[in-house]
């Protein structure tokens, strides 16, 4: 029996640290000898062809289209990286009218036939491939496949900051879209990202206790479960290139705190299989 | 909430009726008195509208409200009681100021309970509500063959159905407006080009009418009820299409309906049946713009300035009936031929597309999208249940 999981990082605004967050779990966990495959769902504004710097011959998009199968466009970087488990990567193209047809030419009826087309994929990427985890990277906002890999996950992350913005932003999406999509059995939490605490100036250095506060604040304030929180590191931002810093820094104190994340939602997935069972 | 819809609505009503009335009383006095009486009506509504518009946010809206009610239950009574063109002219002044008093109110309610997503489809609901309650009110005249006195009763009794949305719902302002919010010219200018539509189909409408000679009366009689019995229903169709395609269509659909309707109505030869179907495609028109001239003012203005535009956006058409009413049409229509004025109709008609098509859509594309991404939002949930249960 497969027990591989779908998770899904999305957030209401951009720039939030889906892709960071989602690249260096689905590293972590390959790392750790887990079989993996993360899918750049953000098909408006693709992003893994760049981190990775890789050009596939076939996208995401042409499967949507039915012009591929899963295989046709998964690419294998386990042994590159050095990695003990699997990790494999399905990418969608950064070219500009593959863009625009997806976002604009196609309707709502097209978007339905390729969401029940992304549906097999991942049946099919469990009971073929015996996948662990598969990674869904999503576009911010409410849009046709943000909404679809919502609605196609298993867990749900919500990656947000602290910021009231983000927050009255999370609270409206939660109204209009997971609250109807979650009730078909995805579960939804939230991850804090570039929360305060690893600044160079005194005053904003992490205090005792301080970020477990923060996190018991969110979860009333949106009524969601927080799976953890991950400060804004400098070197991270500044970075030109971050690139899977969980496996190349080991030491660094983000990948500390991803680690400390990937074992949550571990736990949490043996947890609802047993409930399951 | 709908509460006040009634309020609206039986204004409307009113307000067809008035001109019946107007013309059944007047066998009591002079030809010149029934011409007086109906351009002191609609000049008093126009004056008062604009007086009230421009002085309406320090009144209490209630209390408004309230007397306008009352004075027009009041004189409605009084029109069966009294009689002579002196008592006639007072009381024509006096139901016009009670109208002139309550529109730009209630129309504003409307705006302030309503939200631009939904107030197409609302005002949709107050048009069908209206003229079904016209159509069924002209049936019973038609069929009870009501003498003046029950016509005065009934409408009476239509005036007084809105004491009870009063009744029932404190129309209080908005809390939250304290502050004043000052309109730009800005503002005005896309409200202007919407104007501009209407001014040119109210002018377009009212020559019509006057197009039909009055050996018509039966059929205009029958094809008027047709014509609201079509408002209520393409009011609302034409409420649901403003609130998912934007206001502009049904603006544009409306202009192609009356263009056909001027085509074959009155173009040709005129004759009985096409003066019914001229009034049956000026329905379709009527209904589909009541809605969106109910609803962009709304979209455009800001609580504090609603009056002012609800004022500005009916007293047009009003305006054009209260030049008819002091212009002697015949006359003009004794030196043009029908033809010519149907085809200055028509170039009306073309005129008035123009500031369609350069209007602002109110209904902000990002809410059509958000309206979009809703209804995917519930399709993708299906499509996933599906896909569960095949499991
Ligand atoms: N914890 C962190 N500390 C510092 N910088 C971070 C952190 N997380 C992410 N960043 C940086 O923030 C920027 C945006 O991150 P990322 O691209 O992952 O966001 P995103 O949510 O995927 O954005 P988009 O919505 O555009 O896809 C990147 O430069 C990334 O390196
Ligand atoms: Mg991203």
């Amino acid at each position: 029996m497969s027990a591989g999981k779908a998770l899904a990082f999305h957030s209401y605004k951009g720039g939030t640290g889906k892709t960071t967050i989602a690249t260096n779990l689905a590293a972590f966990y390959a790392k750790i000898g887990m079989r993996v495959c993360l899918l750049d769902c953000d098909l408006y504004a693709p992003s893994l062809t760049t981190y990775f710097r890789k050009t596939p011959e076939s996208y995401i998009n042409n499967l949507l289209a039915g012009e591929a199968e899963i295989s046709d466009i998964l690419v294998d970087v386990s042994s590159e990286l050095g990695l003990n488990g699997k990790l494999l990567l399905g990418f969608s193209s950064p070219r500009k009218v593959d863009i625009h047809e997806i976002e604009i030419r196609h309707d709502m009826k097209w978007q339905l036939a390729a969401l029940r087309r992304f549906l097999a994929a991942k049946k099919e990427l469990f009971s073929e491939y015996k996948l662990d985890y598969v990674f869904f990277d999503t576009s911010p906002g409410i849009r046709y496949w943000s909404v679809n890999c919502i609605a196609a996950a298993d867990f749900l992350f919500l990656t947000m900051r602290a910021s009231d913005m983000d927050i009255e932003g999370t609270k409206k999406m939660i109204k209009e879209v997971y609250e109807s999509l979650t009730k078909f059995g995805s579960k939804c939490f939230v991850i804090l990202n570039k929360v305060p605490g690893a600044s160079p100036i005194k005053k904003f250095q992490e205090k005792a206790n301080e970020r477990v506060l923060l996190e018991k604040d969110i979860e009333k304030s949106i009524g969601i479960k927080v799976t953890g929180s991950i400060p804004c590191f400098c070197d991270v931002q500044f970075n030109k290139h971050e690139f899977l810093s969980a496996i190349n820094q080991p030491k660094h104190r983000f990948s500390k705190n991803l680690r400390d994340i990937a074992n949550k939602i571990n736990g949490m997935n043996q947890r609802f299989q047993v409930d399951e069972e | 909430m709908l509460l006040n819809l009634g309020a609206l609505s039986w204004f409307f009503v009113f307000n067809n009726y008035m001109e019946e009335t107007f013309t059944a009383l007047t066998p009591n006095a002079t030809d010149w008195g029934s011409h007086i009486g109906n351009s002191l009506f609609y000049g008093s509504i126009i004056f008062w509208s604009i007086a009230i518009s421009f002085i309406g946010e320090r009144i209490n809206r209630r209390k408004l409200l309230f007397t306008s009610i009352i004075l027009g239950i009041l004189t409605t009574i009084l029109l069966g009681l009294l009689e002579g063109t002196f008592f006639i002219t007072i009381i024509s002044v006096l139901m016009g100021t009670s109208l002139g008093l309550g529109l730009p109110s209630s129309m504003a309610l409307v705006a302030d309970y309503t939200i631009v997503e939904n107030r197409g489809r609302i005002s949709g609901i107050i048009l069908l509500g209206t003229f079904i309650v016209a159509s069924v009110s002209m049936g019973i005249c038609g069929i009870l063959e009501l003498d003046i006195l029950g016509l005065i009763l009934l409408l009476s009794v239509l005036r007084s159905i809105s004491i009870f949305a009063l009744v029932m719902e404190k129309f209080d302002r908005p809390p939250s407006i304290g502050k004043k919010i000052r309109l730009h010219l800005y503002d005005y200018k896309d409200f202007f080009v919407y104007l501009c539509t209407f001014l040119l189909f109210s002018i377009a409408s009212g020559l019509a009418w006057s197009l039909i000679p009055d050996n018509y009366e039966p059929q205009v009689a029958f094809g008027n009820t047709l014509r609201f019995v079509l408002m209520a229903v393409f009011g609302a169709v034409a409420g649901v299409m403003a609130d998912r395609f934007g206001r502009k269509q049904p603006i544009i659909i409306g202009l192609a309906a009356l263009g056909i309707g001027f085509l074959l109505g009155l173009g040709f030869n005129l004759s009985g049946e096409s003066v019914i179907l001229y009034l049956t495609l000026s329905g379709i028109t009527w209904g589909s713009f009541f809605v969106v001239f109910l609803a962009v003012p709304g979209d455009l203005s800001f609580p504090s300035s609603r009056e002012k535009f609800y004022a500005f956006i009916y007293i047009f058409p009003l305006f054009g009936q209260f030049l008819i009413s002091i212009i002697p049409v015949d006359a003009l229509l004794r030196i043009l031929h029908p033809e010519v004025i149907s085809q200055i109709l028509g170039v009306f008609l073309f005129l008035a597309i123009y500031p369609v098509l350069r209007a602002k859509e109110t209904l902000t594309e990002s809410k059509i999208q958000e309206r979009k991404m809703k209804e995917y939002v519930e399709r993708v949930g299906k499509v996933i249940q599906e896909t569960e249960e095949e499991k």
